[in-house]
């Protein structure tokens, strides 16, 4: 008490505060620095940790799979079947394969989605099994690169024959064949929980198996393991596969870092990894190609993709059955659900791993960074508190207006993208997307044109408005972090330009044009639209932003993702209230009196 | 065939009633290579005199029940119970492709293990109390965690079909059916030990003398059942008991087993069996089907032969029942007898109903050979399908759905729908909905009293009772009901969550007891277990919340402390104060001297 007694009374002799005050906007920025450094710090040498199996009972690759030898004759006989029917339609294809698997003893049965073709899945019941805990292998009929999955369907064929002919299984599996696995998987699951007649138990883990036309032999296999809204899997099971793997002498790879890029297990090849695994828990559910492992997400189910790659390689595809098949014999073992190890980690590598505890400030430093600027915002705008007392209500009922609009578009932009023709769909999402990308061109540059308005923000509302804006960025990174640290991240980073606004502002009295030109493009930068439209242009040169849109809009409906909540709720009024801030905010100030606090300080 | 198999059943306990002790085992090849095997054990006790036990009644004569369990005799006698049921059953019955359950579902429990019994009292705490005695008891005797049946899991069921026929020795008790059941228990060899044990044999003579846990217990999917009832002729009462080990039996595997080892290991491959109108090749193969023509005897499925019959002085007391197709299937009796092999076929043309019995020592065994598997005696349909699954998303709230079929083309099934769930499930009984579907479409049901005719619930108290569902219902043929009901899950207190191995609650089968027009149970049928997953505490908080709270504690222990012995004065006060400390003298008078010397050596 004494030390804190005599540190406070140096501070105060010393009048850091007001400088700290001062400083704020510098302090912010430095925080928004240090949250990258420690991202970019974790991949370093002693940082990270090694990956281990947490819980006993999973004893990987403890015993021997023969899924091998005559085995591989059985693959090859189904894989020429699957490639005789590639381009039939989908119910005859589940006719035939639907065949194979009752003669195996398996119990088939359809689902019916409504939109897309029906989803064959069969489920074996494990011999004397108590009948409650399920394992799923789905297997689409397309893969996330809209080939044909030969590979995978021939492989689960002689997968199913080979788990029927053993008794020592205590979980029943299901085998489950969707057109894709985006929309009519994660429908397959919803009803699964809801409404199929034919169900096994809860389940456990579930594997989606993507093997196209790669022939006998891949190079490496590649695993996706992003769920929906930032669940992952435990980590148990992905280490589980991953020393499955290593044990078959399998190249592995994650985060589309090829198998020898990975291996090389460098800084660079690991910052690169997390960076990317950040990226994809971002845009997790957001892409129509994905792997699959998403649809799972929810219910307690760990899942993963594991994905064929190359066709000229090492492995052979039994290999890849047999990964399937230790994997099914490790969860088999569980006599409890997944609950050790982790269920919140960066990966990166295979076997390298960065902790909750470990990543979070990274988050943490972001979210402070916004909370200091908006405490700069109040402080330093030269405002009165009384002023802002007699502000409040504007701030309040304009900001509240925001967010109004904001819960409208929330529900009717997806309701009209959903119910658009399917021909028109496209269209639909591109007008939407370009009435977002103008709202930011009209918003970030009309104040460079000295347009006048009627209506004017007076200074207490205006930097009320910035600095309670810049307050809930900050909350909504708080809120977030925990359950989904990449996206709160991700809004965070790209959302630091609107904490320059404020200092900006201040700044415009003295070099008014260039300040102001800074200010545009700060607010310009920072718009989620026109960062959604970069990142998807980026991500799918073909479509262009346009698919990204699209699935921010249909994500809720399909996959309950609600990333489209984040960002039309949080992200785009925080950034529209500070964009009308200055849009609105009064001009006319009293410049000696800035001019001289700036110099003062 | 249900009212030949009724006559069978009649002709069974006619013949039964003059015997203390008779056995049949049923063979029945089923499609897919599958073999129902069911063992039936009948035992009788001599007539005895039954006592009802009280405080004033201890000790009983001592009697003699000969065939009858000189074990289990007492235990009942002292707990007054009139009936005794006990079910273990492990796996998944295919209803769709093995049809009906052996002994029309009667023997046949739900997963795990199952229990309930009639017991006399003169109140329902007596008979609780006498009912936990029992359990208690026959908890050792059968290896079987029955001493965990307690208030939270018993049940006295309502509109029981098998309600107790009230064998009453003091005209002032009454009989209560008490009920329980353990579902996550899994049932093995030391199940099936005390069961033999039981026995007359004990293992050693006659079918029990198949019964090895290892192959009994490798099936897909197994029951075993003891009922032992109170039958009186006026005064005059004994105990008869009837004992079953029923199994279906995968051949394929069997045969595997037995040729290749238990190994799932990859079939070499000159072994392969290919399609040859497709691509076959030393690289590749399309697998044909299991092989249909098939030859298998016992000793392929149990690994050991018949010993002889029970007894050597009854030529029909130990009796083999097979139920083939005759058009596609042969029977040999093989008789294995002082060196030399015997034997004779029992299959004939048309003959597909297959009585034998076993009189002559030495180890018996019967082969089966079929040109074609696939063919077997007909599968008879149920007269209802269940299942029943968990629905819900998150941890705090889930929800049942049920799904009964009435597959008839014609006549309408009523039966009584029974269901327990423990008190931490909290059942919302408003939130039930029914829907209907038939050939045209899926309907919701407005007025569920055209399909449940009666209904009995009983709310859970926690950690007293569980909530006690009961319906009678009616489904019109070729029509699938559907219902929902929601229910909240709670949280329970710390030391209720069991220790670190488990993977959920189970949730114990629901029963139906399907009803013939005279209200008479003429088969059951139960749905799976369900595992529900309860939200867990970290159990680590308590350590966080005891260090935090620990901290905090001796921060303000160290402010008020401080408060308590310090003076409180102005700043200006205390830098005065500070000045005449003795720390600060020393240090002014260092300063002092350092600025003398610093003097002096600039002198």
């Amino acid at each position: 008490m004494a030390l804190a007694e005599t540190v406070l009374r140096k501070v105060h002799k010393l009048g850091l505060i007001p400088k700290a005050i001062k400083l704020l906007p510098v302090i912010s920025f430095v925080m928004a620095i240090a949250s990258i450094g420690w991202l970019l710090v974790l991949p370093l040498d002693g940082q990270y940790r090694n990956t281990y199996i947490s819980e006993n009972a999973l004893m990987p690759f403890q015993v021997n799979s023969y899924f091998r030898e005559s085995e591989w004759n059985i693959v090859r006989g189904y894989r020429e079947e699957v490639k005789k029917f590639e381009y039939d339609p989908i119910s005859s294809k589940a006719e035939v394969v639907e065949k194979w698997l009752n003669s195996f003893g398996y119990i088939t049965t359809y689902h019916h989605n409504g939109v897309t073709n029906d989803t064959l899945y069969a489920i074996l019941h494990a011999p004397r099994g108590d009948d409650t805990e399920a394992m799923v292998l789905a297997v689409p009929w397309y893969t996330s690169d809209k080939e044909h999955n030969e590979g995978g369907i021939a492989l689960a064929a002689a997968l199913a024959r080979y788990f029927s002919k053993m008794s020592i299984w205590s979980k029943n599996i299901i085998l489950v064949f969707p057109e894709t696995s985006h929309y009519p998987l994660r429908s397959w699951v919803e009803a699964y929980h809801t409404s199929l007649d034919q169900t096994a138990g809860s389940i456990e883990a579930a594997i989606v198996l993507e093997y196209g036309k790669n022939g006998d032999h891949f190079d490496y296999y590649e695993m996706f393991y992003e769920g929906l809204n930032g669940q992952l899997p435990n980590l148990d099971l992905l280490n589980t596969a991953n020393m499955i793997g290593f044990h078959e002498s399998l190249p592995s790879s994650i985060q589309g870092t090829p198998s020898h890029e990975i291996s090389k297990n460098t800084y660079f090849t690991r910052l690169r990894t997390l960076l990317r695994g950040i990226g994809s828990l971002t845009l997790s559910g957001l892409s129509r190609n994905t792997p699959g492992c998403e649809a799972f997400s929810g219910w307690q189910i760990q899942a993963f993709t594991i994905k064929a790659k190359g066709s000229n390689g090492p492995a052979d595809v039994t290999q890849l059955g047999r990964v399937v098949d230790s994997t099914f014999r490790s969860v088999n073992n569980l006599l409890e659900k997944f609950h050790q190890s982790f269920f919140f980690y960066l990966l990166l590598s295979t076997r390298n791993f960065v902790s909750i505890g470990t990543y979070l400030p990274a988050a943490v430093l972001v979210s402070i960074a916004f909370a200091l600027s908006s405490l700069g915002a109040v402080l330093n705008s030269g405002v009165k508190f009384d002023e802002y007392i007699g502000g409040l209500t504007t701030i309040l009922s304009t900001f509240f207006g925001i967010e109004l609009c904001g819960v409208v578009m929330a529900f009717s932009l997806p309701y009209i993208t959903i119910n658009a023709p399917k021909e028109f769909e496209d269209v639909t999402v591109f007008q939407i997307l370009c009435q977002f990308v103008l709202i930011n061109v009209a918003v970030s540059f009309s104040p460079l044109f000295n347009i006048k308005s009627k209506y004017k923000f007076n200074k207490a509302v205006k930097y009320g408005l910035i600095a309670l804006s810049l307050f809930f960025i900050s909350m909504l990174i708080m809120t977030l972090l925990i359950v989904h640290f990449a996206l709160a991240l991700i809004i965070g980073i790209l959302a630091v330009p609107l904490t320059f606004i404020q200092p900006l502002t201040l700044l415009r009295y003295v070099n008014e044009n260039k300040a102001q030109i800074k200010i545009s493009l700060c607010l310009f930068v920072s718009n989620p639209f026109f960062v959604l439209f970069i990142a998807g242009s980026y991500l799918d040169a073909e479509s262009g932003a346009v698919s990204l849109m699209r699935g921010l809009l249909t994500s809720w409906h399909e996959l309950q993702c609600w990333t489209w909540f984040v960002v039309i709720l949080g992200w785009f009024p925080a950034w529209l209230a500070i964009g009308l801030g200055v849009v609105f905010g009064e001009h006319e100030v009293d410049y000696s009196k800035a001019i001289n606090k700036l110099k003062s300080s | 065939m249900i009212s030949w198999l009724k006559l069978l059943f009649l002709v069974a306990v006619v013949a039964a009633s003059e015997r203390y002790y008779n056995e049949t085992l049923s063979l029945k090849p089923l499609p897919n290579n599958n073999l129902l095997a069911s063992f039936q054990f009948h035992i009788e006790s001599q007539p005895i005199d039954l006592e009802y036990y009280d405080d004033h009644n201890k000790t009983g004569t001592a009697k003699h029940y000969s065939y009858f369990p000189r074990s289990l005799g007492p235990i009942l006698e002292a707990t007054n119970t009139r009936e005794l049921h006990l079910r273990f059953t492990q796996g998944w019955w295919d209803s769709g492709s093995w049809g009906l359950l052996p002994q029309q579902g009667l023997q046949s429990g739900g997963t795990g293990v199952e229990m309930w019994a009639v017991v006399e009292a003169p109140d329902s705490h007596t008979a609780k109390q006498n009912w936990f005695k029992l359990s208690k008891t026959l908890s050792g005797f059968f290896c079987a965690s029955l001493n965990f049946i307690d208030d939270s899991i018993t049940a006295f069921p309502r509109y029981a079909a098998s309600h107790p026929k009230g064998v009453v020795l003091n005209p002032s008790n009454h009989v209560y059916l008490i009920r329980a059941s353990l579902p996550s228990e899994p049932i093995c060899t030391e199940n099936l030990t005390p069961f033999l044990k039981l026995l007359p044999t004990r293992g050693k003579a006659g079918i029990s003398s198949l019964l090895d846990g290892h192959k009994v217990f490798d099936s897909l999917w197994h029951g075993m059942s003891i009922d032992i009832t109170t039958e009186c002729v006026s005064a005059q009462c004994h105990y008869q008991m009837e004992q079953s080990v029923n199994a279906i039996v995968d051949i394929t595997r069997s045969i595997r087993k037995k040729q290749e080892g238990g190994l799932p290991k990859p079939t070499p491959g000159d072994k392969l069996r290919c399609d040859d109108s497709k691509t076959f090749n030393i690289w590749q193969c399309f697998p044909l089907d299991e092989p249909t023509n098939v030859t298998w005897s016992l000793d392929t499925i149990y690994g050991r032969k018949l010993k002889g019959p029970a007894f050597i002085d009854d030529p029909e007391s130990t009796a083999i029942k097979i139920d083939i197709d005759s058009n596609h299937w042969d029977v040999d009796m093989k008789l294995d007898k002082d060196d030399a092999l015997l034997s004779w076929r029992v299959s004939g043309y048309e003959k597909d109903q297959i009585t034998e019995y076993i009189k002559e020592e030495g180890d018996h065994d019967i082969e089966f050979i079929t040109d074609d598997s696939t063919f077997t005696a007909p599968v008879e349909q149920p007269p209802l399908y269940a299942s029943r699954s968990l629905t819900g998303y998150s941890l705090d709230k889930g929800g049942f759905r049920t799904v009964l079929t009435n597959p008839s083309e014609s006549e309408s099934v009523e039966f009584i729908y029974f269901e327990t769930l423990p008190w931490f499930m909290r059942l919302y009984l408003n939130t039930l909905t029914m829907k209907v579907q038939n050939s045209t479409g899926t309907y919701e049901v407005e007025d569920e009293s055209v399909y449940v005719k009666n209904r009995y619930f009983q709310p859970a108290i926690d950690r007293k009772r569980p909530s006690h569902l009961e319906f009678v219902m009616t489904i019109p043929p070729q029509l699938t009901l559907f219902f929902t009901y929601q229910f909240d899950k709670s949280l329970l207190l710390y030391h209720e969550y069991p220790p670190d191995a488990n993977h959920g609650f189970a949730v114990e089968p629901a029963i139906i007891t399907v009803l013939d027009k005279s209200n008479h149970g003429v088969y059951e049928v139960r749905t799976t277990s369900v595992l529900l997953t309860l939200p867990t505490p970290d159990f680590s908080m308590p350590y966080n919340v005891i260090i935090l709270t620990c901290t905090v504690m001796s921060l303000a222990f160290g402010c008020i402390f401080n408060l308590l012995t310090k003076k409180v004065i102005t700043e200006n006060e205390l830098e005065k104060l500070s000045e005449q400390s003795k720390l600060a003298k020393i240090v002014s008078g260092l300063r002092a001297k350092v600025q003398r010397l610093k003097s002096l050596v600039r002198r």
